[in-house]
């Protein structure tokens, strides 16, 4: 399997005048009965710690912190993260805290996820939800490709969040997930926007919740978790979840709806980790915040 | 005024297209909700109007009229169709539903059915009903005005047809629903299409756009539901 790589994707949007445009990328590959980084390039405003062994039964699992230096999103922001996962690596990867997507004016902010997990590699991205603040719009693209026997789990969420307290909503966001198999066949392919005042009006897709959250687990049968659990786990936390198999017998999906990003947050990690332990055979270790 | 007719009889209650067994996330979402009211069942289904049906199935059901019958490009929209639809009860619903379209059509001797259901039973096609809609109207000779206008009418009448069934509301709080919707669903008919411009017909990506997490999870949840009077 080849890297994901691409040159930075993406020109700045004409008029957007001066704006970030980094992009990272990780490679990690199984060696001495453990996962390592063999390759890491990690620009500003990227932050990586030195991968983790969590796991004193399970030491090849690496656990990889991916942190923002910058404080957010910002205007035209041109953000990307290529993760490839060579055969018989495992990798976790997440974050301490979640993204603020500030104020983007005309100019929406993108971050882009490629994913590549070869046959019999393992790959957790569980991020925390982006924060969307007032008049902030975001474009959140993801591709994976799975080989055979791949194991994989990514989330991702947004909440609305006026740190004013007057209600103002986010101007829009659009995800984009497409899942497919190294050979090209397309497994998954979800396009969806929402605009901010959409989300306040009676009529919203969302009811009356201000956060959603959603992940994919892709694998074989018998290494998935159970739905019911997965519904069960994210209830506890005052979530309303549902699960159900993707198409082209890709995996499940889970959806999970809160009240507000904290909610949001905690109900995800709950998924996660009932889905953590069926895809890595271990119960996911405490993040250290 | 022969098109009109055939228009009519297509969007007519009584033909028999297989829509009655779909509640299409209702019936679960009034058990999430301990409940259904006239209020928030209208805005449930304009939810599916404006952030399903406006950027998915409509945009699925123009292209296969577009298709003029090339199973190929049909099979291609079918596959997006099923990419897209990630709550399975969603997707086996469309899937059932259009053969079930596709199976009254092929019985009543419209042009073309018989090949579709052909395709569909040896797997080059899926048959999501959105596709067999604009297939199968398009050999009626409907335009895309006609076919735009059934295909969302039929949406949003399915979604509270069920509502009565479920005894959610009466059949005069529906039609009243039904009035309110009929400004939104015309709005969202002169809407132009992401992804559907006339000369995108060898386009592989077909673009299909929809966000409807509350009712997906209710349809994902029912899936699980001891008792149920719906298929999805």
């Amino acid at each position: 399997m080849s890297d994901v790589g691409e040159e930075v994707r993406g020109a700045s949007p004409e008029g957007a005048g001066r704006s970030r445009h980094s992009q990272a990328r990780l490679v990690f590959v199984r060696g001495g009965g453990t996962t390592v980084l063999s390759r890491q390039v990690v620009p500003y405003p990227f932050h990586i710690t030195r991968p983790f062994r969590m796991y004193p039964d399970h030491p090849d699992i690496a656990t990889l912190y991916l942190q923002s230096a910058s404080g957010g999103l910002y205007r035209a922001d041109r953000l990307g993260l290529d993760i490839t996962a060579r055969p018989g690596s495992r990798a976790h990867v997440t974050t301490q805290s979640a993204t603020v997507v500030h104020d983007t004016g005309a100019f929406a902010a993108r971050q882009d996820t490629r994913l590549a997990i070869a046959s019999d590699a393992s790959l957790a991205l569980h991020p925390d939800p982006m924060i969307l603040f007032p008049d902030s719009a975001l474009d959140l693209d993801t591709r994976i490709v799975v080989g055979p026997d791949a194991r994989v789990i990514v989330s991702e969420g947004f909440a609305s969040h006026d740190p004013t307290g007057m209600g103002r909503p986010f101007s829009r966001i659009a995800l984009s997930l497409r899942v497919e198999t190294e050979d090209g066949r397309i497994l998954v392919n979800e396009r969806s926007t929402l605009d901010g005042a959409t989300l306040a009006s009676p009529a919203s897709p969302m009811g009356a919740y201000a956060a959603y959250g959603s992940m994919v687990i892709l694998g074989s049968v018998d290494c998935r978790p159970d739905i019911g659990v997965l519904q069960v786990a994210a209830e506890g936390i005052g979530c309303l979840c549902g699960a159900s198999p993707l198409p082209n017998a890709a995996g499940l999906a889970v959806r999970v709806l809160a009240r507000n990003g904290g909610a949001l947050s905690t109900g995800m990690d709950a998924v996660f980790a009932v889905t953590f332990a069926a895809l890595f055979g271990v119960a996911p270790a405490r993040r250290r915040k | 005024m022969l098109q009109r007719l055939i228009a009519l009889q297509q969007a007519d209650s009584a033909f028999p297209s297989g829509s009655f067994a779909f509640s299409n996330g209702i019936e679960g979402l009034a058990a999430l909700l301990d409940g259904l009211g006239g209020a928030e069942l209208g805005h449930a289904v304009e939810a599916v109007l404006r952030h399903r049906w406006a950027g998915s199935d409509r945009v699925a059901l123009v292209l296969a009229h577009r298709a003029a019958g090339d199973l190929a490009r049909l099979a291609q929209i079918d596959a997006a169709m099923e990419a897209a639809c990630l709550p399975e009860p969603m997707r086996t619903g469309s899937r059932r539903n259009g053969g079930a379209l596709l199976a009254a059509h092929t019985r009543i001797g419209t042009a073309g059915a018989d090949g579709l259901q052909r395709a569909v039973r040896d797997g080059r096609l899926l048959g999501h009903l959105a596709v067999m809609q604009g297939a199968l109207w398009r050999s009626l000779g409907l335009d895309e005005t006609a076919i735009t206008e059934i295909a969302g009418y039929q949406c949003a009448t399915a979604l509270v047809t069920a509502s009565v069934r479920l005894g959610l509301v009466g059949a005069i709080e529906a039609q009243r629903i039904l009035t309110a919707l009929m400004p939104v669903l015309a709005e969202i008919a002169a809407q132009p299409m992401q992804g559907a411009a006339r000369d995108d017909r060898e386009s592989p990506d077909i673009m299909l756009v929809a966000f409807t997490p509350l009712i997906e999870i209710a349809t994902m949840r029912h899936a699980r539901a001891d008792l149920r009077l719906f298929a999805n």
